[in-house]
């Protein structure tokens, strides 16, 4: 009764199937990473940039987990049939040619196959690797809720207008644009700090993944609101001196962190900050049980032991 | 390997040597539906959006605005908010009580799409930053079936202006960017698109006075509105039927 293929066999078969998904998707992912490195993909989908980081990460991820993933069981269940069923969908969105559509199609299929060839227990195991396509997989969100993030804008243009007021820099704050010397800066949608946000929040899982601290409830939760909160405020002083250097007329300055590389140091100036707090809850608020760094991913590690003496 | 349940039982709980096979076949044939791509050396269909038809209209549009049937146009201009051009044309027709009194007046401001990639997004909160006005008792209207618009009252200390908004589209219309977003995707599933203008309409009205009172006026002049744009975006598709290649590098 038992039809169990042999190691090399199985292997093929995934050989194949990560052939196939290549070729498949290949071009997708080329065209994603292209428009992501040289800013040509369009400014809705230039918010999953982290994709760059947080894909080869999920490969990664993926490819460690191979052994434990052979050994989990092929039971058939209600999970392999919601599998089958996010496969057709992944395969009619692909089918559709619609941009929009076909960049779906990459997690529906990834999701898909995950659940239909190892059930639920297959998708927890993939879990946070998926989650990394999910999030890196450009969608119109960010288009979607533009309209909605106006509280966003007057905010961060009324905490602007007060920080520039204590500086004693003549302003004033009309909903979301800021009026300074005859010239108005308007905190746009997409000036709003989502991208970023977005990006921090991203970024974080990563670092919790990373560092193990992912398994410690208390010390994820408090790195995740601590990054939302740096991000937050970093945007408001980004804000606050971009409207400083266009009111003032230093467009120079403006364009430099506007446009050019003066944004770039700023975020990253920003992500490494994250990254200090997390080693500064590494060392002085180590987790309780001591679950970090040394045995994270519990599943995984007895497997590259037995990986390794194979 | 222990047995849970009946299910597992019929299973065999063994490995599934078909359940790769049903993937690969899956894969393979979406892999058909990319050869064509590969064929043309990595030119791959779902990189280029279906094109918009009526672009050639939308752009001159913005120059000329739109003739509204009833009214009279009594100047138009284009100005530039934010990235964004506006064709802002003063209307104007006799007064329909009394013939002898003041005429009506309104002016009617419409951006229209400019390139393929252009979506509606916050054309009213841009709009509201132009006049620097309060804005308030917003309530949703129905001009006609399937075109619905957003009438609210805009004040400042000395004026006070009831304003009508929707983006129109052929068939349709509605003051939320999303009603727009899913026709222009199931448009594009039948390889086809939907233009959009976004219109806003603004009528003169007694300070901080009833919005209702000028509720009908609006509605009728938005519906004059709309059929003038269904008419104009209709006539130019068909003096020029859709072509069937792609937009070109520009409209990108």
């Amino acid at each position: 009764m038992q039809l169990t293929l042999p190691q090399s066999q199985s292997d093929r078969l995934n050989g194949v199937l990560l052939l196939l998904f290549g070729l498949i998707y290949g071009p997708l992912l080329w065209h994603w990473c292209d428009g992501w490195l040289t800013k040509s993909i369009s400014t809705e989908h230039e918010y999953f940039s982290h994709g760059l980081i947080g894909l080869p990460f999920a490969a990664l991820l993926i490819w460690e987990r191979r052994r434990a993933w052979e050994r989990l069981p092929d039971r058939l269940g209600l999970g392999r049939w919601l599998g089958l069923g996010l496969l057709g969908l992944g395969a009619a969105f692909y089918l559709s040619q619609v941009q929009d559509f076909v960049n779906l199609s990459l997690p529906l299929v990834l999701t898909g196959t995950i659940l239909w060839l190892k059930g639920q227990a297959g998708f927890r195991m993939l879990g946070f690797p998926q989650l990394l396509v999910w999030l890196a997989t450009p969608t119109q969100m960010p288009y979607l809720v533009a309209p909605y993030t106006e509280w966003l804008q007057q905010f961060i243009a009324g905490t602007a207008g007060i920080l520039l007021a204590i500086v004693g820099v003549p302003v004033v704050v009309e909903g979301s644009y800021l009026y300074i010397n005859d010239r108005i800066v308007e905190v746009a949608p997409y000036c709003a700090g989502l991208k970023m946000l977005f990006t921090t929040i991203y970024v974080t899982l990563l670092l919790l993944q990373w560092s193990g601290l992912w398994r410690a409830p208390a010390q994820r939760w408090t790195l995740l609101a601590s990054a939302i909160g740096i991000s937050v405020v970093a945007n408001i002083l980004r804000n606050t001196f971009l409207t400083f250097f266009h009111g003032t007329g230093n467009e120079q300055a403006f364009v430099w962190l506007h446009d050019s590389w003066g944004g770039d140091l700023y975020s990253a100036l920003m992500l490494g900050s994250v990254l200090l707090l997390m080693r500064g809850i590494e060392r002085y608020w180590p987790p309780g049980g001591l679950r970090t760094n040394a045995d994270r991913d519990d599943e995984t590690d007895p497997d590259d032991i037995e990986f390794t003496e194979t | 390997m222990t047995i849970d349940s009946p299910a597992d039982l019929a299973a065999g709980s063994g490995r599934f040597p078909w359940a790769h096979s049903l993937v690969g076949l899956l894969l393979l044939g979406l892999l058909a539906t990319s050869l064509p791509g590969y064929l043309q050396g990595g030119r791959w269909s779902w990189q280029r959006p279906p094109g918009t038809a009526q672009l050639g209209t939308l752009r001159k549009l913005r120059e000329t605005g739109i003739v509204v049937p009833g009214w009279q146009t009594q100047g138009q201009a284009t100005f530039k908010l934010g990235n964004n051009k506006w064709s802002k044309q003063l209307l104007e027709r006799p007064s329909q009580a009394d013939p002898k009194a003041e005429p009506e007046s309104a002016v009617l401001f419409l951006r229209a799409q400019h390139d393929n990639k252009t979506q509606p997004e916050v054309e009213w909160a841009d709009f509201r930053g132009l006049n620097r006005w309060t804005e308030d008792e917003a309530r949703s209207v129905t001009i006609r079936p399937g075109v619905t618009a957003r009438l609210v009252r805009g004040w400042t200390r000395d004026r006070t202006h009831a304003l009508l908004q929707w983006y129109a589209w052929p068939q349709g219309g509605s003051p939320t960017p999303i009603d727009w977003f899913v026709q222009d995707r199931q448009a594009q599933l039948r390889g086809d698109r939907v233009p959009w203008i976004a219109v806003s309409i603004v009528l003169p009205m007694e300070p901080l006075g009833d919005l209702a009172k000028v509720e009908a006026e609006a509605k009728a002049l938005g519906g004059v509105v709309q059929e003038a744009i269904e008419a104009k975006l209709a006539a130019k598709a068909e003096a020029q039927p859709k072509d069937p290649v792609r937009p070109s590098p520009a409209a990108r």
